[in-house]
């Protein structure tokens, strides 16, 4: 512990300070030499008064430690100046021993009544009067001690509350810049206590889309809401660059596992919800379930347990790829929440649980799910101070929530001239070339990503062009190497054979390619990237899809129709296993 | 809330017992149980006495289960009550540790 020089002067031990000072207070000459004498020789420092007014004033101007009072005494007596001395003193513990010819009982519990501490009959008795000084010095001590010991308590708290008023403005600063309010998403955040240890993260992809986490920490307090910063920026700044929820994962794993003691962990809920509202992907390790509410009847349609450990356990997440792939409607909304919300008591003791829980999502109409919840917990939990962090969120899928994220723009970076030694029309290029095991395992489209971000000029375009390297990306792994067929996702037993077929498959992969080509061919402020993915399948007969605007609505064919849309033009060359998209911009 | 434990006489196997509730207070005298013994094969937390267990309880049996690990040996959660074992299952702890 680390006081500064002011506050160990204050809190420093005292050497007894020798030699004592005792003030003796009497009328009586003689008492008064018979005591100074007695007590020079026992070693104190001697000071006197002759009578209740000088007493007061002699013990302004010494400060004695101790203090032998006579009763009667002219102009003011001993019980009357122990008090004006005892409030003089204030908390500086000076003991006060009466000198009493008197013996009745009433007389004697005077002495303590006015706040003195003991009494001594005359004629005095040498030893009596040692006995009495040396329970006095033991009383005198202990109160030094416990005085110096609450001068150090309130120091260090003090400390203590200056530090935590410095990390929450960090905290709240840190995080309020990496998060929005996000339409179409409710939450009830409730600490126990300052700092929360439970972690709600809400970011838009790039090309739309959502993803949001809700974590909680073990313990509570500082302890555990400090992890959030590090866990909160690998999220955004992973959602940022196009990163999927199976990447976040294994990272925000990775860096909790590095970073925290073996004994802290996150519990969390993740979710992605796509940009066509179709379907979320949901991954949950050490969370309560996850309610998925049907927008229509408001009843709980499906409940995702925990089927993974909590973050920052185990050195690698096993299982990555194991995100659960739920359908969903428009209007269909997700419940998440921690496990202070279910195991929040009343006055009584009882836990507020699932069966509360549930009854008041069920109760009513699915868009008033969410009141009904608090509402229900408030009542339920009265006047009861929380026990743990309480956490609630509520998503309405609906098209605001999965509206593409707004791209930073880069103010900072200096405008740059691309100039090439290439011929013409080749003044940058980048490819990348992934083979099985590597292909599935790895997306290539946050990569090159990374890499347009270097463009100058395309700051506000990240959207767009997330976009159309997704789809052609998507469509070259999963329709071209692996030749699976979208239109399964069209029913509901199709939507999880698909994706059980794609999982097995990607699983089974052991040969097969799928190359990215990036070409700058005019630089700003009239820019033009060539776009070109080639796969190792057999390639497939874009036409249905290309002028697809209506049909049935297949996945794949609207994303071909978006991209032809955001291009100025989508050739798929060879035998269909090569597309080629070039993308226009203007500065 | 206590903790109590026994060692077996051949020092292979340690005892402990939790009764009340496993909480962060439990931290210190938990950890005395099994500090001391290193390279003991097999440590055997009785829940059945636990009638609660929060978070910081999960993060001191994944300590227990490091010190074990790092001595060749293994943890075991002997008989937790219903309400106990839900939240083993939660946390999929059930994949770190023998639950019996």
């Amino acid at each position: 512990m680390d006081l500064s020089e002011s506050e160990r002067s204050r809190a420093r031990p005292e050497a007894p300070a020798l030699p004592v000072k005792v003030l003796v207070v009497d009328d009586d000459r003689v008492n008064l030499l018979f005591l100074r004498s007695l007590l020079g020789k026992m070693g104190y420092t001697v000071v006197e008064a002759r009578d209740g007014v000088e007493a007061v004033q002699v013990f302004g101007d010494e400060r004695p430690d101790i203090v032998f009072m006579d009763v009667m005494m002219p102009r003011m007596n001993g019980y009357e100046a122990t008090r004006r001395i005892k409030a003089l003193a204030g908390e500086r513990f000076v003991p006060v021993i009466f000198l009493t010819a008197l013996t009745d009982d009433a007389a004697l519990t005077e002495c303590i009544e006015v706040g003195g501490d003991d009494f001594l009959t005359k004629p005095f008795r040498q030893a009596i009067l040692k006995s009495k000084l040396v329970a006095s010095e033991r009383i005198r001590a202990l109160y030094g001690r416990v005085q110096r010991q609450n001068e150090e308590l309130r120091v260090l708290h003090a400390r203590r509350s200056r530090d935590d008023e410095i990390a929450q403005r960090v905290f709240a600063d840190a995080l309020a810049a990496n998060s929005g309010v996000l339409a179409g998403v409710n939450s009830l955040m409730q600490p126990a206590a300052a700092f929360n240890g439970d972690l709600l993260l809400a970011a838009n992809r790039p090309g739309g889309g959502l993803h949001l986490m809700l974590g909680d920490f073990t313990g509570h307090g500082l302890a555990a809401a400090i992890w959030a910063l590090p866990v909160s920026e690998v999220f955004h700044a992973m959602t940022a660059k196009g990163f999927g929820l199976n990447d976040i994962v294994v990272q925000i794993n990775r860096k909790l596992f590095g970073l925290s003691p073996k004994d802290i962990f996150l519990s969390a809920c993740l979710v992605a919800l796509d940009r066509s509202l179709r379907e979320a992907e949901i991954w949950n390790g050490g969370m309560p379930d996850v309610l998925i509410v049907d927008g229509a009847t408001g009843r709980i349609r499906t409940r995702l347990a925990s089927h993974h450990l909590p973050l920052g356990i185990a050195s690698e997440v096993p299982g990555a790829e194991c995100l659960e792939h739920i359908a969903l409607t428009r209007g269909d909304r997700l419940v998440m929440y921690s496990d202070g919300l279910i195991e929040a008591r009343n006055p009584e003791g009882e836990e507020f649980g699932d069966g509360r829980l549930c009854a008041a999502i069920e109760n009513g109409p699915a868009n008033d799910a969410f009141a009904r919840i608090r509402e229900a917990l408030e009542t339920f939990t009265g006047r009861r101070p929380q026990d743990d962090d309480v956490s609630l969120v509520d998503i309405l899928c609906e098209p605001a929530v999965v509206a593409a994220g707004e791209q930073p723009t880069d103010r900072t970076a200096p405008q740059q001239v691309v100039k090439g030694s290439a011929g013409a029309g080749q003044l940058w290029r980048w490819s990348l070339e992934l083979h099985a095991p590597a292909l599935g395992n790895v997306d290539p489209v946050p990569i090159a990503m990374h890499q347009l971000a270097e463009l100058p000029g395309l700051s506000g375009r990240q959207s767009e062009l997330y976009t159309v390297l997704a789809e052609l990306y998507s469509n070259a792994l999963y329709h071209g190497v692996l030749r699976l067929d979208s239109a399964l996702k069209n029913s509901a037993e199709g939507f999880d054979l698909y994706y059980r077929v794609r999982d097995e498959r990607l699983a089974a992969l052991s040969a097969g390619w799928v190359r990215l080509e990036l070409e700058l061919v005019e630089p700003a402020p009239r820019g033009r990237l060539r776009i070109r993915i080639v796969d190792s399948g057999e390639g497939f007969d874009p036409t249905p899809y290309i002028n697809a605007a209506h049909g049935p609505a297949v996945l794949a064919g609207r994303g071909i129709a978006l991209v032809r849309q955001l291009c100025e033009s989508l050739d798929y060359k060879a035998r269909g296993n090569a597309v080629e998209a070039v993308y226009v911009w203007s500065a | 809330m206590t903790v109590t434990s026994t060692v077996s006489p051949d020092h292979k196997r340690v005892d402990i017992t939790i009764t009340g509730r496993f909480d962060f207070s439990l931290h210190k005298d938990f950890r005395e149980t099994y500090r001391h013994h290193p390279g003991v094969g097999e440590y055997r937390v009785n829940l059945g006495g636990a009638e609660y267990i929060d978070s910081s309880a999960l993060g001191m049996l994944l300590l227990l289960r490091d010190h074990a690990e790092s001595g060749h040996g293994h943890v075991v959660l002997a008989g937790p009550t219903p309400g106990v074992r839900k939240v083993l299952a939660i946390a999929n702890f059930d994949k770190l540790f023998r639950i019996e």
